[in-house]
């Protein structure tokens, strides 16, 4: 049996409403999760996470790379001039439909980032990332 | 002369064979075989001869012509058509009170001798005449020599000044002082400066033609060098820059010692205006190419991210009608169709990208465990296909393989897929993959007992979107791909296929141990 404190909150962002309702689908799935929010855009996920940032503790965040107006890179860089210090609550996975050698080698230098998924989730993806949280 | 008077009269006869003798009435007793040969038979001295010198006080006299005796006459023959003189002395006889005339005919040239009709044996051997005529001839045959020579010299000189001035290049040269000795046509166009440029310096052309003095002067410098060190210098001038005649020449300019020691600077000009243009060309094409280059790709990222994405949406969906819906057994099927469609579609999305992917980028090699790639490669196909094509792996690999990942596992796919799409159902199916290892090589066997390809395909399985067999469900790009994927390893793809027994098609990669590590490594 999994430890309620174990489990985790997580965002979602992701700019395509079907991909948030799927990947919604398989988190309620998943044994690790606490509470999903969802954002279809960066800057909104960014407002509520400031307006909000003295309430979360430690909060996991699934990405998509390829967003309009914000992407996800651009808003992994805003978060951290939004939440300074605090960048250490957030754990980031990004998610894309495939992923590019351009992307990995991007992604290296931010060390916030700690894998990549493909999309859609699937529930034995995100079995392993649970397994993988939770040795956090 | 006096001294010819002891020998006897006999005796000095034959050192004069153009003799004669005269008595006091001016007959003449006896004459010269050699005169005999060009005068006539007149008796009297006067019918013969006239004076031509001397020619003052002097008559057809025995006295006066004795008078004369310490003088040099000139007789002019007569009676005869050709014009011939004798040149000699008259001697008094005082025992025989007989005048005797010693001399032969006055020669000045060769034209004179051959006019007289006489050959050289009837002149005494002594005669001077002939010692003239030799010496005449000796410097005449030395002076034509000379002229030939000259001539011979002089037409080279043409021929190569003449070739100069026809190279489609400018050529000069230039002396130890650095003054122009030669320069052709093409250099200077006008006569007229060309042969005032002769004797003069590089600076002093620069300056009639208004160029830059300071790399006027900086060049010749660099040409005193040339003298001085033996270096070859170099440089380009432009000429009408900037306009539509604007031309380029490629200027070298190279030491060179003659025979006997002398320096001067072979000097010549190319013109490289198209050169130039052609790669300014080149240069400008392969700009625009890699602009293009990069927007392809950016275009193919998108578009298949952009295509992708939506498709994993749709099969997103899938897996939760399937999850959640209680569906009758014909939706089921539906389903499932809408499902294989998809993936296929979005397979045809990944073999563009894969190559796009090989076109375009560059070779990155690393360390490859082949048997997890191969493996990889099999659970993702069979996956797709679903079918239950058994793998064999046999491996024989004592060294590392290095090679670029992504492309191998592009060639993998598309020859592993082929094997299980083209399986036969009514027999046990399998795919049988061995690789060899070697320090140079990685030879890769992939075997299948599926249906085979039919000769009349040979050709053609590796042309783009080629598809050969009803069961084909891809798009018509596997194997194109891998052979472009191939040849982007600088590798060899080789098959052999027999239909309904099977296909075996063998991969051999260069390896690309050398530039990762120089020890041998085995295991």
């Amino acid at each position: 049996m999994i430890c309620v404190h174990m489990k985790k909150k997580f965002i979602l962002i992701d700019d395509d409403p079907i991909f948030i309702f799927l990947n919604k689908k398989v988190l309620e799935t998943t044994t690790c999760m606490e509470s999903v929010q969802d954002f279809t855009s960066g800057l909104d996920a960014l407002e509520n996470i400031k307006n909000n940032l003295d309430n979360i503790e430690k909060v996991v965040i699934l990405l998509d790379i390829r967003m309009p107006i914000m992407d996800g890179f651009a808003f992994i860089d805003e978060l951290k001039k939004t939440v300074g210090s605090d960048i250490n609550k957030f754990i980031i996975y990004l998610l894309s439909s495939s992923i590019y050698q351009a992307d990995i080698d991007k992604a290296k230098q931010y060390p916030e980032v700690r894998d990549f998924l493909n999309k859609p989730l699937n529930t034995d993806k995100m079995e392993s990332v649970c397994k993988e949280l939770m040795s956090l | 002369m006096s001294l010819l008077f002891s020998p006897e009269p006999e005796q000095l006869e034959k050192l004069f064979p153009f003799f004669f003798v005269l008595d006091r009435k001016l007959q003449i007793l006896r004459k010269g075989e050699s005169l005999k040969k060009i005068s006539g038979d007149e008796i009297y001295f006067k019918e013969h001869f006239s004076f031509v010198r001397p020619s003052l006080g002097i008559k057809y006299e025995f006295e006066s012509i004795q008078r004369f005796q310490e003088q040099v006459f000139l007789l002019r023959i007569l009676g005869i058509e050709k014009k011939i003189e004798l040149k000699g002395q008259f001697i008094y006889d005082k025992q025989n009170d007989l005048l005797y005339f010693w001399g032969s005919p006055y020669i000045k040239s060769e034209k004179d001798f051959e006019n007289t009709g006489l050959q050289i044996k009837d002149f005494a051997i002594f005669d001077w005449n002939i010692s003239y005529l030799q010496v005449n001839n000796f410097l005449r045959i030395e002076q034509e020599d000379k002229e030939k020579l000259k001539y011979q010299f002089e037409r080279q000189k043409n021929f190569y000044e003449l070739l100069f001035d026809h190279i489609p290049m400018d050529v000069a040269i230039l002396n130890s002082d650095l003054k122009y000795i030669f320069i052709n046509r093409s250099a200077i166009k006008n006569a007229e400066i060309r042969n005032w440029v002769r004797g003069k310096t590089y600076l002093d052309y620069a300056r009639y033609r208004n160029l830059d003095l300071d790399i006027a002067s900086e060049r010749e410098q660099n040409f005193r060098k040339i003298i001085d060190n033996g270096e070859e210098f170099f440089y380009e001038d432009t000429y009408f820059k900037g306009t539509e005649q604007e031309k380029t020449i490629y200027r070298n300019m190279l030491p060179y010692t003659s025979h006997s020691g002398e320096k001067y600077i072979l000097a010549y000009g190319i013109d490289i205006t198209m050169v130039r243009k052609a790669s300014e060309e080149i240069f400008n094409k392969n700009r625009e190419l890699n602009k293009l280059n990069l927007e392809l790709d950016g275009l193919v990222y998108s578009v298949t991210h952009d295509i992708r994405s939506p498709l994993h949406a749709v099969l997103g969906l899938i897996d939760v009608i399937e999850r959640e819906e209680q569906l009758n057994a014909q939706t089921e099927e539906y389903v499932s169709l809408i499902r294989s469609s998809i993936s296929r579609l979005d397979e045809t999305i990944n073999l563009i990208f894969d190559y796009s992917k090989n076109a375009r980028t560059e070779l990155q090699s690393s360390e490859i465990d082949l048997e997890e790639l191969i493996q990889k490669s099999y659970d993702h196909n069979i996956k797709e296909l679903k079918n239950n094509v058994r793998l064999i792996l046999n491996q024989n690999n004592p060294f590392k393989f290095y090679s670029d990942p992504q492309r191998v596992l592009i060639i993998l796919n598309s020859l592993i897929s082929n094997a299980l799409m083209f399986s036969r159902t009514n027999v046990d199916a399998f795919v049988e993959i061995s690789f060899r290892v070697d320090k140079d090589y990685c030879e890769i066997e992939i075997a299948d007992n599926g249906e085979g390809i039919q000769a009349k395909h040979y050709d053609l399985i590796f042309e783009m979107f080629y598809r050969g067999s009803k069961k084909s469900i891809g798009s018509g790009l596997g194997l194109f791909i891998c052979k472009e994927a191939v040849e982007k390893l600088k590798g060899s793809l080789t098959f052999t296929s027999y239909p309904n027994v099977g296909s075996n098609f063998i991969v051999k990669l260069p390896n690309d141990l050398c530039s990762h590590e120089k020890e041998i490594h085995s295991y």
